[in-house]
């Protein structure tokens, strides 16, 4: 039963539609209804489960899932409502005014129990070798609600159900015979992931969970149908037989490898990290995480930097030193250089280590501090916040009513804001308009062609959409950051601010609503530009410096080819990628997880990481090595520890070090007016995005290009494009 | 739009101990000796607990530990917890073992609520502390199973 897309609809379905609609713009009336003789108010259609939840009793259940559509297939949800002769499902049952549920009589009791039997009679006993031991919704249940015996005897010697294991990629572990068929997976696949490969064959006891014909489920967000499945179906092949979870260390922390800034959970025993959960924010991640933010943790431990390093100038090759030898050659360069001294910052930097580069190089008198990434500093520039943010926010996606993308591939950019459209596109009828290539974001959209005149056309009203963007309520406009690095980067921001701002005049938005949101795909990059970083190196290409400093840039946006030969240059940074490989001197730094550090997501939520682990060998955090340096230099910087740091932060720009939160950005009509200062026109080379496929997504950072498990994602997803039966479907 | 109150920020430590101070109505000033003295509102553990001086520096994280993905259950989701900030370890370079001075590293206190934790902070003399971790809470979204089956987006061909 393999889900296929409906377009068709009913007669009288759509009847009881229009009804609903109807139903839904009156004020909600509560009905009060009793769990357990407690009286709680709800909306009319609640369902049982969510009446219980919000009087405090929690329903057993295996196929319920609050972010994913209702199936009513496993009845473990089975509670007695008061004359009703037979007990009902609680997920799927909507309550009546004045019901009595009873979730804890004889019946509701006895048709756990029953439920609970069948399905232990057709699940393995191997508990001890499970991986999901320990957190197993399964086990727990089993113990809260099941019976303590069971009437399977195996009396004819037949040997339980056993079902075939698939192999669906380099990331999940099947063993289908724990399959409880839930269906969860399924549903995440088709629902959240936007991918149909899984589904059932199959009934009664041969039903069985798969992809029917052997295929990798390869999306960029399966690693989430691991922690979705309650028993030990689907685990992470990378963590089996790793750790159980009472043995190890959680700490609460921000992943970097995209600009959303999810919301992890670092499992770490022992100086490692086992692995990463993505924990519960519905303000970024929901309750997602992306393979790569989950599964990159064992590049942390490959190629990193752990002692400080000199190039020997003659033969060219690096030597470990101590701290003293490399901080007493940078510190001396550097102050040779004067004021010649030049920084970038990269992808992954904190905003504490940011700062302390910003301080010391400003204080030496040198201005070129940069970060890695271009971004149009004409117009406003980044004086303004709102001209270089996601300005409606991830969660504002769920309100909007038309998202138009300019050059960019969510999916593949940022998966978790990607899979937000895709929920506003199923549940809110978001309608979406792409203007770029014409790369699968797993939701219907309309393509508007990939040539930058589009927008001229939009804005001029000659583009047959136009009517379509006039007439939304709340539209949005997505654009990638990446086309902002372009050229003609400013007059297309131009071009972009000007149609946000014809929009906005048009009158019938909300004054609240922001039309223009551009998506980041760089973690360290709102960050920077909060400080003050100037973006690109435009600058240090035209005037190389004595001395350049290069805070963990591994892009490769300044070669040993754009410098002379006499520049020097300090690399620092936790990886021995490109930045290290150019280097005369190396100073070893923390990965996110062994700092507790300031980063800002794209929506300018400044959020922090805390420390997991301490960083390997002599590697010390970044904003403390930087202010060792400035002591040597004879330029110390004024903080010493991490809160006079963030004081220091709060100095330049408050908002980053209010944590969890984002500061709303405004003057978008201000940056607009100073936008039409822009000169220069708008080629009309065709937008391209860098990400198109599956295996570009999964290297992309000094952590992640470390990472063998990536290295296998990205076979496997090479392997499977090149399958001749379906290797095209999911571009 | 999306958020009116709640605003955090990195001094939000001294609004939280403006709130422990509510929680304790006592302030007064008494006459001693004809000297006025301000007797402290709220008492203090941390003089006489014996701590070494150097911990009253260090920051303290109060935060809910939020529902575990793995799982349905909510158990411990709620519960208020309050730890220390994660000091400089070393490695043994031979056997690899980790070792710490740090004798709070494994410190965990449990909290049923959030005034509690904060109130045992302040008496400790935690005075750095700040919350980390304010849960977020998912709106409240009616489920339905029959949009299975309306003519949406969120019709499905597997019922």
């Amino acid at each position: 039963m393999f889900r296929v897309p409906l377009t068709r609809g009913l007669p009288s379905v759509k009847v009881v539609h229009s009804s609903l609609r109807a139903t839904a713009t009156q004020a909600p009336q509560k009905i009060d209804v009793y769990i357990d003789d407690k009286k709680v108010m709800v909306e009319p259609g609640t369902t049982v489960l969510q009446a219980a939840a919000l009087a405090g009793v929690e329903i057993p259940r295996f196929c319920y899932h609050e972010r994913l559509s209702v199936a009513g297939n496993c009845r473990m949800c089975l509670v007695e409502v008061e004359k009703s002769p037979k007990p009902v499902a609680a997920c799927a049952m909507p309550v009546m005014k004045g019901w009595r549920i009873k979730t804890n009589s004889d019946m509701t009791r006895k048709a756990r129990e029953g439920v609970m039997e069948f399905l232990l009679v057709n699940h393995p006993l191997d508990c001890p070798i499970c991986d999901q031991g320990g957190e197993c919704d399964l086990q727990d249940q089993s113990m809260a609600f099941g019976s303590d015996r069971s009437r399977f005897t195996d009396i004819d010697f037949t040997g339980k159900r056993a079902v075939e294991d698939k192999d669906i990629g380099p990331l999940i572990k099947t063993i289908m015979t724990r399959c409880i068929h839930c269906t969860r997976c399924i549903r995440f696949a088709s629902e959240v992931a936007g991918i149909d490969d899984l589904g059932t064959t199959g009934r009664g006891s041969d039903m069985q969970v798969g992809t029917y014909v052997e295929k990798m489920f390869l999306s960029e967000l399966s690693g989430n149908i691991i922690d979705l499945c309650p028993v030990g179906a689907l685990t992470s092949k990378p963590y089996a037989f790793t750790a159980r979870p009472w043995e190890t260390r959680k700490t609460e922390s921000i992943d970097v490898h995209d600009a959303i800034g999810s919301n992890i959970v670092l499992s770490t025993r022992s100086g490692e990290v086992l692995r990463v959960l993505p924990r519960v924010n519905d303000e970024v991640n929901e309750e997602w995480l992306s393979d790569k933010a989950r599964f990159s943790y064992d590049g942390l431990k490959r190629q990193r930097l752990i002692t400080p390093m000199i190039k020997e100038p003659k033969t060219g090759e690096l030597i470990p030193v101590e701290w003293e030898d490399a901080l007493v050659i940078a510190g001396m360069k550097i102050k040779e250089a004067g004021r010649s001294v030049a920084g970038i910052a990269g992808g992954l930097v904190d905003a504490e280590a940011l700062i302390a580069l910003k301080d010391l190089l400003n204080s030496l008198g040198s201005e070129a501090v940069c970060t890695e990434h271009t971004y149009p500093m004409e117009g406003c520039g980044t004086d303004l916040r709102s001209n270089y943010l996601l300005n409606n926010r991830i969660a504002g996606v769920e309100e909007a009513d038309l998202a138009l993308l300019v050059g960019t591939n969510p999916r593949f950019e940022a998966p978790l804001f990607n899979s937000r459209i895709r929920k506003a596109f199923i549940h809110n009828e978001l309608n979406v308009a792409v203007i770029g290539p014409p790369v699968n974001l797993t939701y219907d959209y309309e393509h508007l062609g990939d040539s930058p005149n589009v927008l001229h056309e939009l804005l001029y009203g000659s583009h047959p959409f136009t009517s379509t963007l006039m007439a939304a309520k709340h539209p949005m406009i997505v654009v990638g950051a990446s086309q902002l690095e372009r050229t003609d980067g400013a007059s297309l921001l131009a071009q972009l601010q000007q149609l946000a701002t014809t929009l906005m005049l048009r009158g019938n938005i909300d004054h609240n609503w922001k039309v223009l949101n551009i998506l980041h795909s760089i973690a360290s990059q709102v960050a920077a530009l909060d400080l003050g970083y100037k973006a690109g190196v435009s600058e240090i290409r035209n005037a190389p410096p004595k001395v350049l400093f290069m805070l963990g840039a591994d892009e490769g946006a300044i070669t040993k080819e754009d410098l002379p030969d006499h520049t020097f240059i300090i690399y620092q940074g936790h990886h021995g990628d490109a930045g290290a490989a150019m280097a005369d001197v190396i100073l070893p730094g923390a990965a996110y997880t062994e700092k507790q550090a300031t980063y800002v997501n794209t929506e300018g939520r400044s959020q922090q990481t805390l420390a997991a682990l301490t960083p390997p060998g002599m590697a010390r955090e970044d904003w403390k090595i930087i202010r060792a340096l400035s002591e040597i230099i004879g330029n110390k910087l004024r903080y010493d520890n991490l809160n006079q740091i963030r004081v220091r932060l709060e100095e330049v720009s408050p908002n980053l070090t209010r944590y969890g939160y984002a500061e709303e950005a405004n003057f978008t009509a201000q940056a607009s007016e100073l936008a039409k200062n822009v000169k220069g026109n708008t080629s009309s080379d065709p937008f391209d995005v860098k990400l198109k496929r599956l295996e570009d997504f999964f290297m992309t950072d000094s952590i992640s290009r470390a990472s063998s498990i990536m290295a296998k994602c990205v076979q496997a997803a090479k392997k499977h494009r090149e399958n001749k039966y379906f290797g095209s479907q999911n571009e | 739009m999306f958020y009116s109150k709640n605003r955090g920020g990195f001094f939000e430590r001294l609004t939280m101990l403006k709130e422990a101070k509510q929680l304790d109505p006592k302030t007064e000033e008494i006459k001693h000796t004809g000297e006025k003295i301000t007797v402290r509102a709220y008492e203090d553990v941390g003089v006489v607990s014996g701590v070494p001086e150097e911990y009253f520096k260090r920051n303290v994280y109060i935060g809910q530990r939020g529902k575990h993905v793995m799982q349905q259950g909510t158990k411990n989701s709620t519960t208020w917890i309050l730890k220390f900030d994660n000091q400089q370890k070393w490695m043994n370079p031979l056997i690899g073992y980790k070792s710490t001075g740090d004798c709070h590293a494994y410190y965990k206190v449990q909290f049923d609520r959030r005034e509690e934790a904060i109130e045992f902070a302040r008496r400790q003399r935690f005075d750095n502390c700040y919350r980390v971790n304010e849960p977020h809470k998912p709106k409240f979204k009616v489920k339905a199973y029959r949009e299975n089956y309306l003519d949406k987006r969120t019709r499905v061909s597997t019922k």
